[in-house]
């Protein structure tokens, strides 16, 4: 997945390519300890991703848990490969992270 | 689930570039703490290749201390101006009081340093000169990269490749996996421009393993070995790992999971989701031991984070450079 000056267009257009397999869910490591809660998987939060940046939901408490409780193992992108996608899993989460932190950092800052 | 996440996020990420921005340092930490293990070895400011820790090892038990104190006042900024009150309890007393919590570091800091010295030795082993910047070698800022925080980590990768530029160096080899997929894969023109080639050091002892003969017998006569998964999945170095334990006279036992497909030990999200980090690194510190009981590791925070689990899962989670250092002795030799 290439940086790009439009990272939300980059975002959607990877999240695209991925078909709902579900075969990544299995090997992430923070689903397995969780007692197979999706939220915590890796196609659970790039499903999450996809939802905050077409605006279907908003960044709360329960959300940045999830995003920002992935190991960036990339374990599932491995399965994904297999599978024939080849989905830069956690790069995408990594600049999902990158897209909101100027605001959290901000939030700080601000004293909220 | 926390019910104040985004504010640690928050505390945890401007907490981490103010730190590493003004300081040089994630922690914050003024006083030098990272030159230790290089005493008595006397390696040259400018020897080639010159060897980048990053700081990663010396920070193993600061850094414990550090998601300890993060983890245990969480709840306290649910509370309207906390963020801002710790904050600046942070900048005024950060370093004191983990100090203070870390004492002389414990067992931790003793391994850290015996994976450094062990780097360095394997070096000289197989004919190099490594140099080292001792107090002027800053963090590289990879762990505001892996939270988003891209301009700072940008900025601190900068100011490395500056560093580097400035001091004529032009070979570096880098003692863990984040730090090479750092510089290497996400800030790859930061080097390029500063004309520094970089390598990991596996990758340097592998070219040469049958040179690192063992002049001590180690205490143990095969490994499980954990891969890292940066070192595996991001940097592609699996064999290399392997050739360097056998050299030094190792039986490998690979346990399940292993290699491209290792397991995470939970490590890199220890700095706000302590609960979630420790059973993740439970889940594969029991999983290694089923293979056997001397683990080998070759990632600071793969060695800090199963070490935490050896007496609840009966195993001994060793960092290779430590087997290096018991090995080959230390690289005080060579000096």
């Amino acid at each position: 997945m290439k940086l790009s000056p439009d990272p939300k267009k980059a975002l959607l257009t990877e999240l695209n390519k991925c078909r709902a397999c579900r075969f990544c869910v299995d090997v992430c490591p923070t689903y397995q300890v969780s007692g197979g809660l999706e939220a915590l998987s890796s196609f659970g939060r790039i499903q999450i991703i996809r939802h905050l940046l077409t605006g279907m939901l908003e960044l709360d408490d329960s959300l940045s848990y999830a995003l920002y409780s992935c190991l960036q193992c990339r374990r599932c992108e491995n399965t994904c490969k297999a599978k024939g996608q080849a989905l830069d899993i956690c790069q995408i989460i990594q600049q999902a992270r990158a897209y909101l932190a100027p605001d959290y950092a901000k939030e700080v800052a601000d004293g909220v | 689930m926390a019910s104040n996440t985004r504010r640690v996020i928050s505390q945890a990420l401007s907490t981490l570039q103010r730190n590493t921005l003004s300081t040089g340092d994630p922690l914050g930490f003024n006083q030098v703490y990272w030159t230790d293990w290089s005493q008595g070895l006397s390696l040259p400011k400018d020897g080639s290749p010159c060897m980048y820790t990053g700081r990663m090892y010396q920070m193993l038990p600061y850094a414990g201390q550090a998601a300890k104190l993060a983890n245990r006042y969480q709840g306290l900024l649910a509370c309207p101006g906390m963020s801002q009150i710790m904050s600046w309890g942070n900048r005024v007393a950060g370093e004191k009081t983990i100090r203070r919590m870390a004492g002389t570091g414990g067992e931790i800091a003793t391994r850290a340093q015996s994976a450094l010295r062990g780097i360095s030795a394997g070096l000289r082993a197989i004919g190099l000169e490594p140099g080292y910047l001792y107090d002027a070698e800053p963090y590289s800022g990879v762990l505001l990269h892996e939270l988003g925080a891209d301009p700072g980590a940008r900025t601190q990768a900068g100011r490395l490749g500056a560093l580097f530029q400035s001091k004529g160096v032009s070979e570096v080899v880098a003692v863990d996996p984040h730090t090479v997929h750092f510089l290497r894969d996400d800030f790859p023109e930061v080097l390029e421009g500063a004309g520094v080639k970089l390598s990991h050091y596996l990758e340097l002892l592998a070219s040469e393993a049958e040179r690192l003969a063992p002049k001590t017998a180690l205490p143990m006569k095969e490994v499980v070995v954990h891969d890292s998964c940066v070192m595996a999945r991001h940097l592609g170095i699996v064999e290399q790992t392997r050739q360097v334990a056998e050299a030094l006279g190792l039986r490998v036992i690979e346990p399940p999971n292993h290699g491209q497909d290792t397991a995470c030990c939970g490590g890199p999200i220890e700095y706000g989701f302590e609960e979630l980090c420790a059973e993740v690194s439970l889940m594969r510190a029991r999983e290694l031991a089923g293979a056997g009981s001397q683990v080998m590791v070759t990632c600071p925070i793969c060695l800090l984070n199963l070490s935490r689990h050896e007496r609840e899962a009966g195993l001994r989670v060793w960092d290779l450079g430590e087997l290096l250092d018991l090995a080959l002795g230390g690289g005080k030799d060579a000096a």
